[in-house]
């Protein structure tokens, strides 16, 4: 059997990190980069007697992420405690919410995929702190101890590694759109537990779920779902019993690594969190707070696709915040058209970074020295292909359009005496198609354009060049 | 026994310049020191600190005034509340060597009102037990007969006051833990309404059901004390956000007073003497008593331990010896748990946390603990009712007087028993307070316990003190 005859079915779990200055449960702050153990209180140390203090603010960004997602906020929620021991949990419980989340029954839609993908609930949690192995020691860093999580949750709606991987990519895109989340996953702003399973096409029984752990990065998202799901087509092949496991995904060995039953078969004891209220919200505060969300990138995208622009360039607008910006500025400081621009940034300036291997932040023109190529070229003073040769000079040596287009000569003939000259020269040296070009087969112009543009070594505006080519052959005649 | 004053009386014997702040811990250094050795009532004591202080106090002539009402007044503290920079055992090996860090919000008050704190009292470990027995530090013997108990789980405050080791002191209240041993010791005992008084920086045994307890001589001490200690914390989400209601201790009880007998209570005791001494003083008051039935009060042990072990066994899981406390290293982490929380527990608590696990486990939740939270539901309605047709509620506050040491230890159900008129206030969230009855039984304090509606302290307190007077 091939894996087409396979239905795959993914649930996706997101661990995202609430873009707050404090801790979800202390006033300590959030920098999980500091030295270890320094952003700690006897509160997020699980001290004897301390009792937690929600974070407004996290709970205005789980909102506002919830709304986003377009789920329905619960006017009450509640918190819970989950128990396990671990070093880096230093009450022995996490606070997190359970029967009574902040947020349920959303959906994300899949762009270019004509999907949505439904969101079952988001709630909020606090992180725990980070082990730090060495092969002599463990120690513990508890700066990241009660970082505020929203924790996101789909439906098993997703059917593809495509899928799973532009969902992701979507929800960062809107966690970050919406200044909710950093989400930067290498840095484990978000972080994402698929679960997995696989059935042959037609069986209505769901198979049995592989969840994998420890994904840091779209690319082991998508290695890791693509492997589980090769073993699990594999075992059905062979007949094999699949049993539910756990699986930890090895960055070195790029692999799936089973985790211990022990580790996995817990019994968390979830029970309402006596030392905190339920989280009651008014109505008009979720109305509040729904008033000030931004255009999100599926609307934004559609914006721009309607103002001109291919998906694709929208897409890329949208994505990076930073070429957004820049895209904005040419419009802006070069009174540019949608077409304008997203030639010169989306394709041209585009073209050239990834030829130079650069980002954006590292490009040399800034949007002010683009916008003015962008004018001189408007005007007539630069030819097309002189502006891209002019580009690239601009972004090697980081210096500014009307300068360099001087220094390297590549502005435009415009004396229109050597512009006449050239015509009457390229009239004398082609008799021939003159004469067509005045027996009617005006096509022709095009030739002799291209032999002026050719003696002015490209550097004219082809339309001047065509007009007094035009007046040249009118006297001609 | 060399009988302290009280801190009123305390209060108005430094403004007559009567009485120093030196003098006072000097004599309760005294006492410390003929009593401390048999009643075992501190875990640790502070006394040159706090004999630093009242010299300093002495020498600026600082007295007690409306900002600083309590200054130069020696408390101890329950060694199961923080103090900034002071051992905090809990009467527990696990905690050996931690220091706290910060000072619970009560005792932080109690500062800023001029207390002077002198040691830290024995409990039973974790605030678990009725008898003070189950201390790491060893029991607490009763200063008013030496044999037996001083109560637990605040045997040590209670001792402390009795004997003239403190002036006051602040306990602790699960399901009776300060009421009870104030009883057994002849004092006051009061547990405010859940939520009156901050839990930051008090070891949660029971998280919805702590409180912190004034255990003084006097009903006007307690509410000296409470309206201290008393009031919205932003440290702590379940405090309740109105400051308490202000309180006339002007004696008198008011005219129309109904005061209810809870029939379970004075039915199920088996010695009569004790439903005689709570009720003498009131038929003679000629308060109006009448008999109001709160059935599932017969049930509040169970109900009070299921939901008490659950919490607890939450609460207890951070004591893993990684960060702080006692550590016995063993190779590999989980080994290291085990002999850690093995050997750093005792019995009782141990006991209780295996249960409240049990309790919260998938499968067997919903017997357990959610019929737990249900009945205790159930229980407050049925108070609720109580009310409406009584002010107060009135019964003993334990079944007996003081019981011997070692007479219920070997039997935890027995011992869980002591609790059953004093759970039922802490289930429903309650304030409640136990009083001594002007009449003895074999020679011990008798408690009296009067419960109000919820958040009816300053109510409580008022009637309270005209009780004591009669
Ligand atoms: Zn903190």
């Amino acid at each position: 059997m091939q894996s087409k005859d396979y239905e795959i079915i993914i649930g996706l779990e997101v661990h995202a990190q609430l873009a707050t200055r404090s801790k979800m449960f202390c006033r300590c702050e959030v920098d999980v980069d500091a030295a270890p153990n320094t952003k700690v209180c006897p509160i997020c140390l699980g001290l004897p007697g301390i009792l937690p203090q929600t974070n407004d603010q996290a709970i205005k960004l789980g909102i506002r992420a919830a709304l986003a997602l377009g789920c329905s906020v619960n006017l009450e929620s509640r918190w819970a405690r989950k128990h396990y021991f671990s070093p880096d949990l230093p009450k022995g419980y996490q606070i997190t919410q359970y029967e009574h989340p902040l947020a349920t029954g959303g959906a994300l839609e899949l762009p270019g995929m004509d999907k949505k993908v439904r969101i079952r609930r988001l709630h909020l949690e606090e992180d725990a702190g980070k082990l730090v192995h060495s092969s002599r020691e463990t120690l513990v860093d508890f700066n990241r101890c009660g970082v505020p999580l929203a924790e996101i949750v789909t439906e098993p709606d997703i059917s593809s590694v495509e899928e799973a991987d532009t969902y992701l990519k979507e929800l960062r895109l809107v966690l970050r759109s919406l200044g909710v989340s950093d989400a930067e996953m290498e840095r484990g702003h978000f972080r994402c537990e698929p679960n997995i399973s696989v059935r042959p096409r037609g069986q209505e029984k769901l198979g049995v779920r592989s969840e994998i752990k420890n994904l840091n990065s779209f690319k082991a998202v998508r290695e890791g779902i693509e492997r589980a799901v090769k073993d699990q087509i594999e075992w059905l092949e062979q007949g094999e019993k699949i049993v539910q496991t756990t699986y930890l995904w090895d960055e070195k060995l790029r692999e799936l690594k089973p985790m211990r039953a022990k580790e996995t078969a817990a019994d968390y004891r979830y029970f309402p969190e006596p030392d905190l209220p339920p989280l009651i919200l008014a109505g008009s505060e979720i109305a509040e707070i729904k008033s000030t969300l931004p255009d999100l990138p599926a609307v934004k995208r559609k914006k721009l696709i309607e103002a001109g622009l291919s998906e694709q360039d929208a897409a890329v607008l949208v994505a990076e915040p930073e070429w957004e910006e820049y895209f904005k500025g040419l419009l802006v400081e070069a009174s540019a058209s949608i077409k304008e621009a997203s030639t010169w940034l989306l394709n041209e300036a585009r073209g050239i970074m990834a030829e130079r291997k650069e980002t954006l932040a590292e490009f040399k023109v800034p949007v002010k020295e683009l916008a003015s190529l962008i004018k001189l070229l408007r005007d007539g003073k630069l030819t097309r292909p002189a502006a891209k040769d002019l580009l690239a000079a601009m972004a090697d040596k980081g210096r500014g359009a009307a300068e360099l287009m001087e220094e390297l000569d590549l502005g435009s003939v415009s004396d229109e005496g050597l512009l006449e000259e050239t015509a009457r020269k390229v009239i004398e040296e082609n008799p021939d198609v003159v004469d067509r070009y005045h027996k009617g087969k005006t096509g022709v112009l095009g030739f002799l354009v291209g032999q002026c543009m050719k003696k002015l070594r490209g550097k004219a505006d082809p339309n001047a060049v065509r007009e007094i080519l035009l007046k040249s052959l009118q006297e001609s005649k | 026994m060399s009988k302290l004053p009280s801190i009123a009386e305390l209060i108005l014997l430094i403004a007559r310049e009567e009485r120093k702040a030196t003098e006072i811990i000097e004599e309760i250094k005294g006492n410390i020191g003929r009593k401390e050795s048999e009643a075992n009532a501190y875990i640790n004591l502070f006394l040159d600190e706090a004999l630093a202080q009242a010299k300093q106090l002495d020498a600026s002539g600082s007295k007690p005034d409306e900002e600083k009402p309590l200054q130069g007044i020696p408390i101890a503290i329950k060694d199961n509340i923080c103090v900034s920079g002071k051992p905090c055992t809990c009467a527990s090996r696990i905690l050996e060597g931690f220091i706290a860090p910060y000072d619970a919000t009560v005792v932080a008050r109690l500062k800023d009102a001029g207390a002077i704190i002198v040691g830290k009292t024995n409990l039973d470990e974790f605030a678990m037990g009725s008898s003070n027995e189950n201390s790491a530090y060893g029991p607490v013997q009763n200063p008013l007969d030496t044999e037996r108990v001083a109560g637990g789980s605040s045997g040590g405050s209670a001792a402390a006051v009795a004997y003239g080791g403190a002036v006051a002191a602040l306990g602790s209240d699960t399901g009776g833990s300060a009421r009870q041993p104030a009883a057994f010791c002849g004092l006051v005992g009061f547990r405010p309404s859940y939520g009156r008084v901050s839990r930051y920086g008090l070891v949660a045994f029971a998280s919805s059901l702590d409180q912190v307890c004034p255990i003084t001589r006097t009903v006007q001490d307690a509410a000296l004390i409470y309206s201290i200690i008393a009031g919205p914390d932003p440290c702590d989400s379940t405090t309740y956000p109105a400051e308490p209601e202000e309180m006339d201790l002007a004696g008198e009880i008011p005219e129309g007073i109904k005061v209810g007998l809870i029939k379970e209570c004075f039915d199920d005791l088996e010695d009569e003497r004790m439903g005689d001494a709570v009720l003498r003083s009131f038929r003679e008051a000629r308060v109006e008593l009448v008999e109001v039935s709160i059935p599932l009060v017969r049930l509040s042990v169970a109900g009070y331990q299921l939901l008490a072990m659950a919490e607890a066994s939450s609460n207890l899981a951070r004591y893993d010896g990684i960060r702080y406390g006692r550590r016995i290293e063993r190779l590999g982490l989980r080994e290291t748990y085990f002999a850690t929380r093995g050997e750093g527990f005792g019995d009782e608590v141990t006991r209780r946390i295996l249960i409240g696990t049990f309790g919260l486990s998938e499968g067997y939740i919903d017997a357990y603990y959610n019929t737990a939270l249900r009945y205790r539901a159930a229980l407050a309605a049925e108070f609720e009712e109580a009310f409406k047709k009584v002010d107060f509620l009135l019964s003993p506050t334990a079944p007996t007087p003081a019981f011997k040491l070692g007479e219920k230890i070997r039997d935890p159900l027995a011992m869980y028993l002591s609790d059953i008129f004093t759970a039922p206030a802490a289930l429903a969230a309650l304030p409640a307070i136990s009083i001594p009855a002007p009449d003895k039984v074999d020679g011990l304090p008798v408690g009296i316990q009067i419960t109000a509606p919820r958040f009816a302290d300053a109510k409580l307190l008022e009637f309270a003190h005209a009780v004591e007077r009669l």
